[in-house]
């Protein structure tokens, strides 16, 4: 699949903002659409052209930011700061940039991974879907370096960048990403002891 | 080529200064490298080291931090920063080829044909950046040391969590190509992300193989933090196994407020000559605080009495962009010196085993490295003396660059850019060049983050700059995404009489 042209990247800040205003009680923030664009490209293969860096607050495209700017100034969405919650909102706006022949047709080619990330993750909160992303970046770089990483260290390189998530909280979102698709196939997969210890775990309570 | 006899001399013989040294090939003897804290260190240099009383040689089981205490320090004149100070084993590293090979890539390329001041070198700022990051970390260090404590980043590793923020900021730029970002369109495509290779890919590759003997195998680091090339080069590569404290201490080096930038603007505004990057770096600096980002992780943000000096940040980087860095010369030439680099790489690497002979190679071997670290400003200005480089040569040579013949609003729409793209076409033979390349990055980034709280016990809320500042709201909307078409200056009149009638019968319609 060829990278969007920038326009084609406007289209689907828009759409994911429109799915947030339609089917869910949240709101589209810019830290939630950094997460959200990283699992389309990077897990679903839908090429944006965005290159995400690790930071301390998860996986972040300055790309995608300078984008989610040039969307608002374009009236593409209406990105909004709102004092009692202390962050930005992103709405639809009043232009539509897949108008255009070729947009709509690119977006109607993608719109099936949009709304799968938008199904998976909409629910979440900032803190839930950054360790999500964090995990899924931690998982998807380790492939990338030909690393071979079992879930447990997985989990630790995780714990260690984010010591204020709970080990077992980390890999239940682990477990769920792994179950649903959303992590890399393990070079060489590992015993699940993992797994196991995790559930005894959470058997024990 | 490489004198022979350079490589034959021994530490002692061998000149200090080795502006002139290519890079050795992995065929050639290894040249025996300078430990500067065993020797007398110079009393002079071409770059302005203060002498100092020689120190002992130091017993390698010596504790490090002893060492910072009695050796040799060196002192750099910088024109931004005053001087700079060196630890010993920070003189060595600088006085690796590596290191060396950027006093011969210029900072902002072919620049000076619009700027002519513009002819400082990654090696200044380089040392600018290592600098500024390592004042930053102090400053934070000094202001929130409870802060950090309660994050678990302990006393005990301080000084080694600084010391591989100096290395990774001081060789952040090694792996830069021949005129820096402007010669960086004749990247390879790694197969792995199907995207160029980027100059940060070719830093940490350079200091992962060919840097190891002033790290790993340099003595200080080897009686004392155990420092390595890996870490430093996966420093710079936000790999997330560095951990939690060293991926808080990577924002001084890739931010919106790191040390890079804090360093260029100044850097390229004081060289160029213009006003418009100045901003108060001191106030900054001390403004730095640890705040809590909105997923709770702690990050880099400036204290509530410092939001004023991040908007002149913004301010500056704005100015700079708009100015300089996006000017319709400055980027006409990065095209030439493309195109120009295209056809030497062709010419010179005919004979290789390269997938892309018109690239350069990628960063996936040592001997690919080696002939990388050969393409140097100099390499290409010596080629181009020759008259070299083809019809794209020519014009760098006799500074007659393309013309701009029309550019879309700052912001161009779909039509816009279907427009530009038809006159394009109605141009037929007559040789062209459409720029898209024109985008905002004054604020491309992470948002600035501003503490909410004045009280300075606790890691505070914060807020994002633009919601504090009104003008770094409005920047923020005042993005670029241009089109420009160029010609050559010999076409220009005919190029102009294709565009009015191209342009006409809209403006007759629109009437």
């Amino acid at each position: 699949m060829t990278t969007a042209p920038w326009q084609h990247r406007y289209a689907v800040i828009a759409e994911l903002a429109k799915l947030y205003q339609d089917k869910s009680s949240w709101v589209l923030g810019k830290t939630a659409l950094q997460k959200l664009t990283f699992f389309l490209q990077e897990v679903r293969g839908v090429e944006l052209g965005y290159e995400y860096s690790l930071y301390s607050f998860g996986p972040f495209s300055s790309s995608l930011a300078a984008d989610l700017d040039m969307a608002d100034m374009m009236d593409v969405v209406d990105v909004k700061y709102d004092s009692s919650i202390n962050g930005y909102e992103i709405f639809p706006g009043e232009t539509d940039v897949s108008s255009g022949k070729t947009a709509k047709q690119w977006l109607k080619s993608v719109r099936k991974d949009v709304e799968a990330v938008f199904e998976q993750f909409g629910t979440f909160g900032t803190r839930q879907l950054e360790l999500r992303a964090t995990i899924a970046y931690v998982a998807k770089d380790a492939v990338l370096r030909g690393r071979t990483l079992t879930d447990d260290r997985l989990a630790r390189i995780v714990q260690d960048l984010k010591p204020h998530f709970h080990y077992d909280m980390i890999g239940e979102a682990l477990r769920q990403l792994r179950k649903e698709g959303f992590l890399p196939e393990r070079a060489e997969e590992k015993p699940k002891s993992f797994i196991r210890r995790l559930n005894d775990r959470l058997l024990r309570g | 080529m490489h004198d022979p006899n350079l490589a034959s001399l021994s530490s002692g013989d061998r000149p200090r200064v080795l502006c002139w040294w290519r890079p050795y090939r992995r065929s050639e003897p290894r040249p025996p490298h300078a430990l500067a804290f065993f020797r007398t260190p110079p009393n002079n240099s071409c770059f302005g080291v203060s002498s100092g009383q020689a120190a002992a040689p130091r017993a390698v089981n010596e504790s490090p931090q002893k060492t910072l205490v009695t050796t040799k320090r060196y002192e750099i004149r910088c024109p931004i920063h005053g001087f700079i100070r060196l630890e010993p084993w920070e003189w060595d590293v600088i006085e690796h080829p590596v290191f060396q090979r950027l006093r011969r890539i210029r900072q902002l390329g072919w620049t000076d044909m619009l700027y002519p001041g513009a002819m400082h070198t990654r090696f200044e700022h380089s040392l600018g950046v290592m600098h500024t990051a390592s004042e930053m970390f102090d400053a934070v260090w000094y202001r929130q040391k409870h802060v950090l404590e309660d994050l678990n980043f302990s006393e005990d590793i301080k000084p080694r969590d600084k010391m591989i923020l100096r290395l990774a900021t001081l060789l952040h730029d090694v792996g830069h190509s021949a005129f820096s970002h402007a010669g960086e369109g004749v990247m390879p495509v790694n197969p792995a992300t199907k995207k160029p290779y980027k100059h940060e890919h070719y830093s940490a590759a350079l200091i992962r193989t060919m840097m190891t003997d002033v790290i790993d195998d340099h003595p200080y680091h080897k009686a004392g933090f155990k420092v390595t090339a890996e870490e430093v080069a996966q420093f710079l590569e936000g790999d997330p196994e560095i951990g939690g404290p060293l991926m808080f201490w990577r924002q001084l080096a890739s931010s919106q407020l790191d040390a890079d930038r804090a360093d260029y603007l100044l850097r390229d505004s004081y060289h160029i000559g213009v006003e418009y990057g100045k901003y108060d770096l001191r106030r900054l600096t001390v403004s730095l605080v640890v705040g809590t980002h909105e997923t709770g992780d702690p990050v880099l943000a400036i204290n509530q009495g410092g939001w004023h000096a991040a908007e002149a940040l913004i301010i500056a980087r704005y100015m700079m962009f708009t100015q300089v860095y996006l000017h319709k010369t400055r980027r006409i030439f990065d095209y030439h010196l493309n195109q120009v680099m295209r056809k030497l790489l062709a010419e010179e690497q005919a004979g290789e085993e390269l997938f892309d002979k018109d690239a350069y190679p990628p960063p996936t071997s040592r001997e690919n490295l080696e002939a990388y670290l050969d393409w140097t400003d100099w390499r290409v200005q010596g080629l181009l003396q020759e008259g070299r480089g083809g019809d794209h040569g020519d014009i760098l040579r006799d500074r007659d660059h393309y013309r701009l013949l029309y550019e879309t609003k700052d912001v161009a729409s779909e039509q816009e850019a279907e427009q530009i793209k038809k006159l394009k076409e109605s141009l037929g033979t007559i040789p062209c060049h459409l720029d898209d390349g024109v985008t905002s990055d004054w604020y491309k980034g992470d948002e600035i983050l501003v503490t909410t709280d004045p009280d300075e016990v606790l890691r505070k809320r914060t807020q994002p700059l633009s919601a504090q500042s009104k003008i770094v709201d409005e920047l923020r909307e005042a993005s670029m995404a241009q089109i420009r078409l160029y010609v050559r200056s010999a076409d220009r009149e005919p190029a102009e009489k294709i565009k009015k009638d191209f342009l006409a019968p809209k403006e007759k319609g629109a009437a």
